[in-house]
């Protein structure tokens, strides 16, 4: 998994802190950050990342919107993965159905997220193998 | 974006202003506030989740419960006492005193 990259999106910087500080060793990544969904898609446009973990509530974004943006963006290779305390409300459905790949609870222990985002990243590696 | 602060040092000093945000937020309830309700929620549920990330699951816990009862119930039968549990938590886990310590990154 070493070499790939991740963009985590979250207005909370405890958060972001806590994923960047963890996730490299955990799930053997770097990890860019953004706070809002305006400057994930402007970091999106100017970098290549393997996959996204996204908050569903962002200062300027709902986060099936930004989700959808994404998909229309980049197309549907790059694994999106919502990070959100909503998981048992209709943003899971809402969320899904505009394009994510999982949606994994908020609180989860980083080496749950570091889990749940494994499988995406190997079978995008995989992907990139066959073509 | 990231600092070099440890971010569970920086989280612990983080803890003990949430309870004073905390305790501000429930002073604007009890004062009719008609968007304090709305305000405490999405406070409470961003605590629950960043605590419960960092490990601190005896906050996070409370918090989900405050948050239940605080969009359950009207505020006028919000009592002080709800939410005290809370705010003895939020000292406890700023302090390292909350029993289930979080594993260092």
């Amino acid at each position: 998994m070493n070499g790939k990259r991740i963009l985590y999106v979250d207005d909370d910087e405890a958060m972001l802190r806590i994923v960047a500080a963890t996730l490299p060793r955990l799930a053997g990544v770097d990890v860019v950050t953004a706070a809002t969904g305006t400057h994930a898609l402007s970091l999106l446009a100017g970098g290549r990342f393997d996959l996204i973990l996204l908050d569903y509530e962002l200062p300027d974004f709902d986060g099936a919107d930004l989700c959808a943006e994404i998909r229309i963006r980049l197309g549907a290779s790059i694994p999106v993965v919502f990070l959100s305390g909503h998981e048992d409300g209709p943003q899971r459905h809402a969320g899904l159905a505009a394009g994510a790949n999982a949606f994994l609870p908020k609180p989860s222990p980083p080496a749950v997220i570091a889990a749940g985002i494994a499988p995406l990243l190997r079978a995008n590696a995989t992907a990139e193998v066959l073509q | 974006m990231t600092s070099r602060i440890d971010p569970y040092v920086a989280y612990r000093l983080q803890l003990l202003q949430e309870g004073q945000t905390l305790r501000s937020f429930w002073e604007q309830l009890g004062q009719g506030d008609p968007e304090a309700r709305e305000r405490l929620a999405k406070f409470l549920h961003r605590l629950h989740g960043t605590s419960g990330t960092y490990g601190f699951d005896r906050v996070s816990e409370l918090a989900r419960s405050l948050q239940d009862i605080v969009v359950a119930r009207p505020p006028r039968i919000l009592d002080e006492a709800l939410v005290e549990p809370l705010l003895g938590a939020l000292l406890e886990a700023s302090l390292g005193q909350e029993a289930t310590e979080p594993a260092s990154p």
